[in-house]
């Protein structure tokens, strides 16, 4: 265990909890064996649920991507204020926004499933004899969560977070004035 | 390993041990597996009392029936046998799968996750409400990228308007600091200073993301500084001339690389004899750009030729991007009368880069094809395009009357070229006119006025402006020679137009 990502998932715990939840709500609803509910302790099982390998294809899938998914677009609405109030407006007497912007930098440090669940992915879609189109689709996204995965092993997905967060302003500015004109 | 099988299969005292420790062990193993065969027998009087969350009789009943494998205990209860009828190979019993299978939420990610779609939709709520003033930035941003300035400058005024609808208390620094900082591109350094003063707070101004900005004003205050500098020296002479020129030249050129001093209003500077720098608030290095520029004023005032023109405002514009904005027209047109048009051209060019609202290239490009192409209407169609540009602004009559007047005089110089001396009267009519109210009458325009309205009998008008002339009471601010010779018929109107006394940049 990195003290290191302890260190990230204890600054992040918002997020940590919010994955581990949405984890357990996957679990759930597949039927999947969880045999740790906590989401708060203190070592590598910080922001994930410690259930059964998941060997059916689809909930396998679901365990990496609904947490990813639901903490990315909460982190990404989170910070359309946030980080457009502190980083873009410089709006730095905003107390709400900096809540905002570091909830939203939480839930996003905290969107990559462990690396064992990512492990079960590849073994359902991509070593197994699956059909080409499901490998195609699934490959992508398995490239994503391993990274993010051995990414977030060593703490770095703060630093993407941050740097995403940086980011917000510039993709918000992509549609958001030409839909305002619209609109107007 | 190898010495591991050599020595297990030799008979020596230690092996011996060895063995008899392996028999010991032998029948402990047997005497726990039957204590444990015992208890798997009574398994079932275990489930009855068995009070957990999802049990099921049934499924208890149907466990019992299955057979009881050797060591094979559920994992969660350590007490039923292990695999269920969907997946016999589950590490638990049917019971405890179930169960597990709705294992309830930890309260605490139920809170965090009910808390995050509050910040959520308050974030969208407080977002949707900013998208006025984050379009109007993001806007102006463009435009600053596309060198469009003016435009720049007002979508950030949109911006802030908006702002200060949302909240009174000026709290979008970023905006203010943008809008500085296009006010500065935009060589208006007092509305940069202002902007800053009154909306951005010390604290926020010494951040490292305000670093830009706080360059920007400490080289503005050095270059008032240094103007202010020079001023002393310049302001000893009531009028510049052939002799005193020289002296003033030296003195400027001695202010190169000095320090200068600010003790509340007073600016000295380390030359200064009776000066001794305490308590000053901050000192800085002269500027050369101001120096440069000051030996233009001088050699403009001492009626030096072009060539001497020419060089100090080349290097007064090669100093800076600021001071290139600052005096790139004059410049462009004083090679255009030197007829030094690739030089002009190039540095029309350059000063479309800077902004390419500015009608400092239209009207550079006018001169050139009026002076060199002597293609008049070319002249006139370029100028048109600039003012085109300017009144498509938003604000548009305003930037007209604040800048078109540049490209008006072109147009109205084109006239008299073409004989088209009604047009040419009219145009020049509007540029007297605008810069009336805008205060930025000149001597030079007036007097074309003044040309025209007598070119075309219109002596109401020029006796108005003589009336006009004086009621001022200063002699120097009368028709110039070119009035009196042109009534004398000494002139031309023509000649005066190409004299390049009018191209006021």
């Amino acid at each position: 265990m990195s003290i290191i990502y302890v260190i990230v998932k204890v600054l992040t715990l918002p997020g940590a909890i919010l994955h581990a939840f949405f984890e357990h709500m996957v679990c759930r609803s597949a039927k999947i064996i969880v045999e740790d509910e906590r989401v708060v302790q203190f070592n590598e099982m910080l922001s994930h649920v410690d259930h059964q390998l998941i060997k059916r294809k689809g909930p396998s899938f679901d365990i990496c991507f609904i947490p990813f998914f639901m903490n990315f677009i909460l982190g990404f609405l989170t910070l359309s204020y946030g980080s457009t109030a502190i980083i873009y407006f410089a709006k730095y007497e905003d107390v709400f926004a900096w809540i905002c912007l570091y909830f939203g930098i939480s839930l996003l440090t905290n969107l990559f499933p462990q690396i064992e669940d990512v492990m079960m992915l590849k073994d359902n879609y991509l070593v197994n004899n699956d059909k080409k189109l499901n490998k195609a689709l699934v490959t992508p996204w398995y490239g994503i969560f391993f990274v993010g995965a051995r990414l977030e092993k060593w703490g770095l997905t703060l630093l993407t977070s941050v740097g995403f967060a940086f980011l917000v302003p510039v993709i918000l500015g992509w549609f958001i004035p030409a839909l305002y004109n619209l609109i107007k | 390993m190898d010495e591991n099988k050599e020595k297990l299969s030799g008979s020596s005292p230690d092996e011996e041990s060895i063995k008899d420790e392996m028999e010991e062990l032998a029948k402990v193993f047997k005497a726990e597996l039957d204590k444990a065969k015992s208890e798997a027998e009574n398994f079932s009087d275990g489930l009855e009392n068995l009070e957990i969350e999802g049990y099921n009789p049934q499924t208890v009943s149907r466990a019992n029936k299955m057979p009881v494998r050797e060591v094979e205990l559920c994992e969660y209860c350590g007490e039923k046998p292990r695999g269920t009828e969907k997946d016999p190979d589950s590490p638990y019993c049917e019971d405890c799968e179930s169960v597990l299978e709705k294992y309830p939420y930890d309260y605490r990610g139920i809170i965090v996750a009910v808390l995050s779609v509050c910040i959520t939709i308050a974030a969208l709520f407080f977002f949707s409400v900013n998208v006025p003033v984050f379009a109007s930035m993001k806007q102006g941003d463009k435009a600053v990228k596309e060198n469009k300035l003016y435009t720049a400058v007002n979508k950030y005024i949109n911006a802030i308007e908006y702002a200060e609808n949302i909240s009174a208390d000026k709290t979008y620094f970023n905006i203010y600091k943008k809008e500085a900082l296009t006010y500065y591109s935009l060589v208006n350094m007092n509305s940069a200073i202002i902007e800053t003063d009154e909306n951005i707070p010390d604290a926020v101004l010494r951040l490292l993301t305000f670093k830009d900005l706080n360059d920007v004003l400490q080289e503005t205050e050095r270059m008032q500084a240094s103007a202010m500098v020079i001023q002393n020296y310049t302001n000893k002479y009531s009028e510049i001339n052939d002799e005193n020129y020289d002296k003033i030249i030296a003195e400027l050129d001695n202010l190169k690389g000095k320090k200068i001093y600010v003790r509340g209003t007073e600016y000295h500077d380390e030359t200064e004899k009776d000066f001794t720098p305490e308590d000053t608030d901050i000192e800085f290095i002269c500027d050369d750009a101001w120096i440069n520029m000051y030996k233009y004023a001088m050699a403009q005032e001492a009626g030096k030729d072009e060539a001497t023109i020419a060089k100090y405002l080349q290097a007064t514009a090669d100093s800076s991007l600021y001071m290139k904005t600052l005096v790139g027209s004059l410049l462009s047109s004083t090679y255009s009368k030197m007829g030094e048009f690739d030089k002009a051209e190039k540095l029309a060019t350059e000063l479309k880069e800077i902004n390419c609202e500015a009608p400092d290239w239209y009207a550079a490009m006018a001169t050139i094809y009026r002076l060199r192409d002597k293609d008049y209407a070319k002249a006139q169609q370029t100028c048109d395009m600039g003012l085109k540009v300017l009144e498509g602004l938003p604000d548009g009559e305003s930037y007209v009357m604040q800048y078109g007047y540049i490209l008006q005089v072109q147009q109205t110089l084109s006239s008299i070229m073409q004989d088209d001396l009604d047009s040419a009267y009219e145009t020049a009519k509007q540029v007297y006119d605008n810069l009336s109210m805008t205060g930025g009458l000149t001597i030079p325009t007036r007097d074309l006025y003044a040309l025209l309205a007598w070119a075309t009998g219109d002596k109401e008008t020029f006796e108005a402006l003589e009336l006009e002339i004086e009621s001022y009471g200063d002699a120097s601010i009368g028709f110039s020679s070119d009035v009196t010779d042109f009534k004398a018929g000494k002139v031309t109107l023509k000649e005066l137009a190409e004299s390049g006394r009018y191209d006021i940049i």
